[in-house]
C-alpha cells in the first residue's frame, strides 16, 4: 500500500505524529489494512484528541468506536448520575453503576477495551461557562447532547475556535448526522437557527439506534482525523432503521450566520494519494 | 414559475410530503401525495398541510419559532433556506423534518 504522507493545510508533514509500538501496530492491524489510511492514518488517531459530549445513548458509543480505534486521548464531559432508564442505551454503564456519576464508569469502561488512551472527564453538561475550556482540549467536538441549547453552545464555540464538529442525534427509529467544519460549511445555527419549540429533553429510542448513529460519528471523527474519506459537511444524513433507509439532504452555509459569518477556514488534513 | 404537469398533462400537479421524526408523528403518517395548484410555492403548501395536520402546524408555526419555520423543510433533497417559498413542481418531492436531538 502506497504510504506517500499527506500534508495538513499548514504544511506540516506525518513525521511530526507520535510512533507506534510493535504491540500497537498489532492490535490496530485491521484497520490499517484500510486504503488510504496505513500507519500514518494510524499515528494521526495516536496525535488526536476528541471532545465528546455527553456520554451516554450516542456519544458512549462514539467514545466506545474511537477507543477501539486508538485515538490517543478522549475529553468526555457529562453530568448527573445513572438511572436504571438509561441502561437500554448507554453502552459505557453497568448496571451496579445505577445511583453512581456516569462520567466516572466511562473511563473504567474504555480503559478496559483500551488501556493506552488518556482520558480527560468533566464531571458536568456542556454550557457557556465551559464549553471555551473543553473544545479547547480537543481537536475535533462531538455533540451528543439531549437538548438543543448544549448543541447549539457547543457549535458556537468550536466555530469560534476553529474546530471540526460531528453533530449526531436520534429519535425513535430514526437519526440524523452531520459535520461542520468551520469556516467551510454550513454550521449548526446556519440549518436551525432557534432551537425547535418541540423537542423534548427525554424522547423514545433504541438502543441499536444510539450505537448506530454514534458508530457514524465515531466514523466522521476518524475521517476528518486521518484525512480519508469525504465528511459529511453540507450534508445532512438520514437514516431510518424502521423503514431500512436513509438519504443525504444538501444544507448549504449563510452569508448571514451570526456564528459563523466571517469565520476563516477551519484546518483539515488533506488526502493523500 | 411551476412546470406543466408534464407526466399528466391536463391534470394538476402533484407533490410527495415525506415527513421524518417528530413531524412524522405530528402528522399522523410517515408520507402522503397532495396536489397542489400551479404557482403553489413551499410555504403555501406547508400552511394547507399544517391546517390538516393540527400538531404539525402548531410545531411549524410555533410563535416561539420568532417566524422560522420550527422545522427543516427540503425540496429534492436540498434545504430550503427560510425566508424562501420556492415555487413547487409536478413530481417534487417535500421533506419535513423535525430537527432531533436525541443524544
Amino acid at each position: 500500500m502506497s504510504m506517500v504522507a499527506k500534508r495538513d493545510d499548514l504544511g506540516n508533514d506525518a513525521n511530526d505524529l507520535p510512533q507506534l509500538t510493535d504491540a500497537e501496530r498489532q492490535t490496530y492491524q485491521w484497520q490499517m489494512w484500510v486504503r488510504g489510511f496505513g500507519e500514518e492514518g494510524q499515528r494521526r488517531l495516536k496525535g488526536a484528541s476528541v471532545l465528546i459530549s455527553r456520554i451516554g445513548g450516542v456519544g458512549g458509543a462514539v467514545a466506545y468506536a474511537l477507543a477501539a480505534a486508538g485515538v490517543g486521548k478522549l475529553v468526555l464531559a457529562h453530568g448527573g448520575v445513572l438511572r436504571s432508564d438509561d441502561l437500554n442505551r448507554q453502552i459505557l454503564m453497568t448496571h451496579d453503576w445505577i445511583g453512581k456519576p456516569r462520567i466516572e464508569s466511562a473511563p473504567r469502561r474504555l480503559k478496559e477495551l483500551n488501556p493506552r488512551i488518556e482520558i480527560q472527564t468533566a464531571d458536568r453538561n456542556i454550557d457557556e461557562s465551559n464549553a471555551s475550556d473543553l473544545v479547547a482540549a480537543a481537536d475535533i467536538v462531538v455533540a451528543c447532547a439531549p437538548l438543543f441549547e448544549e448543541r447549539m453552545a457547543m457549535n458556537r464555540t468550536a466555530v469560534a475556535q476553529g474546530k471540526p464538529m460531528v453533530d449526531c442525534a436520534m429519535y425513535e427509529m430514526e437519526a440524523s448526522i452531520t459535520t461542520i467544519l468551520p469556516g467551510r460549511s454550513a454550521c449548526l445555527t446556519c440549518v436551525h437557527p432557534q432551537a425547535p419549540a418541540a423537542w423534548k429533553r427525554q424522547f423514545p429510542v433504541f438502543g441499536a439506534v444510539a450505537m448506530m448513529v454514534g458508530a457514524w460519528g465515531a466514523m466522521e471523527a476518524i475521517k476528518l482525523i486521518a484525512g480519508i474519506g469525504a465528511p459529511l459537511a453540507d450534508t445532512i444524513l438520514l437514516m431510518d432503521m424502521g423503514q431500512g433507509m436513509s438519504r443525504r439532504t444538501a444544507v448549504k452555509r449563510r452569508n448571514d450566520c451570526p456564528v459563523c459569518r466571517g469565520v476563516p477556514p477551519c484546518r483539515l488534513v488533506s488526502g493523500g494519494q | 414559475m411551476t412546470t406543466p404537469n408534464v407526466g399528466n398533462p391536463g391534470k394538476p400537479p402533484r407533490i410527495t410530503v415525506r415527513y421524518w421524526a417528530q413531524a412524522a408523528i405530528a402528522a399522523g403518517t410517515q408520507s402522503q401525495v397532495v396536489t397542489i395548484d400551479s404557482g403553489n410555492g413551499v410555504d403555501d403548501v406547508l400552511r394547507r398541510l399544517g391546517t390538516e395536520h393540527p400538531a404539525l402546524g402548531t410545531m411549524m408555526f410555533d410563535a416561539v419559532s420568532h417566524g422560522n419555520r420550527g422545522v427543516l423543510v427540503f425540496v429534492n433533497d436540498q434545504q430550503v433556506e427560510t425566508g424562501l417559498s420556492p415555487a413547487l413542481s409536478d413530481g417534487d418531492e417535500l421533506l419535513i423534518l423535525a430537527p432531533m436531538a436525541g443524544g
